[in-house]
């Protein structure tokens, strides 16, 4: 990871981001930057003149994981505190291993808040997401307050049962407090998508909880260029009938140009 | 240091209208980060100003104008892509009817400006 992607991520730590949502952020940045790197585009050209921690924390503000009273005061006094607020975190398609997917880990305990500034922060009754649908346990999560920062796609999350959850259901925390999730992911059947178009095909991945990598792999706009949406499926990776776990990828091969 | 308070000037005014822009280049495409300054560099806006898009697109989220969803890349992590949302195109429509308005207004002091100074 780039010595820019550190650093911002050790400033989410420091303002207190749980840590799954600055892997993500840090993520997706490192991600950008490479991708500007083999294009030939200076690291300027992506994040501007802003250095690290100016667009970390800019980024973490505007995304409403920390609030600005708490981002002066660490801003002055470095005070170690626990960051309000980021919501539900879900990340089932990002991380399915053996049957489950870890949807998000909170980095701190409701009992290491400390008071910032204001009037005390309203608690919320955490309530029982498990053996909901995860679709129907964001729907349940949003009603009673919290912040969905990830959401996994509906087509996705339906179907896929809530297993686990932290806090446990009935606890009181304040708004807003990150919740984690693990759903149970069963693999699927890989179908049959040879001679269907690319869009056909991911109307049919999609429901499953795959997702779709072309091959060859090339960006949007040179895609449609080339109308590459228009051709058929020549083959595909893995085969039809194999057991594949989601959020995994089935890899498509495009017939050649028409003439 | 003309220039420098050029490109100062630049990014202020920017600053106003990046998130519309930020808009318009998904509103019939979903895209993810680096994909949008790709497209904003394609129809003409080589440099956002002193600061980048992230920050931006975390408030385009946090006020839910745009959704966003995770795909596959290859070799890499899954990317995150945005997309407007229907508040976010009922945002972009009004933020460029506001846009062309007050560029109307500005242009027309600008143009009197002009017109005086050269008379």
């Amino acid at each position: 990871m780039r010595k820019y992607v550190e650093e911002c991520r050790r400033e989410w730590k420091r303002l207190g981001v749980p840590a799954v949502i600055a892997d993500e952020m840090a993520s997706d940045l490192d991600a950008d930057l490479a991708e500007a790197e083999a294009e030939g585009i200076p690291a300027a050209g992506v994040l501007g003149g802003a250095d690290p921690n100016q667009l970390a924390a800019a980024w973490a503000r505007e995304r409403g994981l920390i609030s600005e009273p708490r981002l002066r005061k660490t801003s002055r006094t470095r005070l170690s505190v626990v960051a309000p607020a980021v919501g539900l975190v879900v990340l089932g398609a990002l991380l399915g291993i053996g049957g489950f997917a870890i949807l998000a880990k909170p980095t701190a305990s409701p009992s290491s808040v400390q008071p910032v500034h204001g009037p005390p922060p309203r608690l919320v009754r955490v309530p029982n997401l498990i053996g909901l649908q995860l679709c129907h346990a964001q729907y349940v999560a949003h009603a009673h307050g919290f912040q969905l920062v990830v959401r996994v796609r509906q087509s996705f999350c339906r179907g896929n049962v809530v297993t686990h959850q932290r806090p446990t259901a009935n606890a009181l925390v304040p708004r807003h407090w990150p919740m984690a999730l693990r759903a149970r992911l069963d693999p699927v059947r890989v179908p049959n998508l040879v001679g269907k178009s690319e869009g056909a095909a991911e109307n049919i991945l999609d429901p499953l909880g795959l997702m779709v990598r072309h091959w060859p792999n090339l960006p949007l706009q040179v895609r449609r260029h080339m109308r590459l949406s228009d051709r058929r499926i020549v083959g595909q990776n893995p085969q039809p009938g194999t057991m594949l776990q989601p959020p995994h990828a089935v890899t498509l091969w495009l017939s050649p140009a028409k003439s | 240091m003309q220039g420098m308070a050029s490109e100062s000037r630049r990014s202020q005014m920017l600053r106003g209208v990046l998130d519309l822009c930020l808009l318009a280049v998904v509103v019939d495409e979903p895209a993810y980060g680096y994909e949008m300054t790709r497209r904003l560099r394609e129809r003409g806006l080589s440099t956002v100003g002193e600061g980048s898009i992230y920050p931006l697109l975390g408030r385009l989220e946090r006020e839910g104008l745009v959704a966003t969803h995770r795909e596959a890349s290859d070799g890499g992590p899954p990317r995150k892509y945005y997309s407007a949302s229907p508040s976010g195109r009922r945002a972009l429509d009004e933020g460029v009817r506001a846009w062309r308005h007050v560029r109307g207004e500005v242009d027309s002091v600008l143009a009197t400006i002009e017109a005086e100074v050269a008379g």
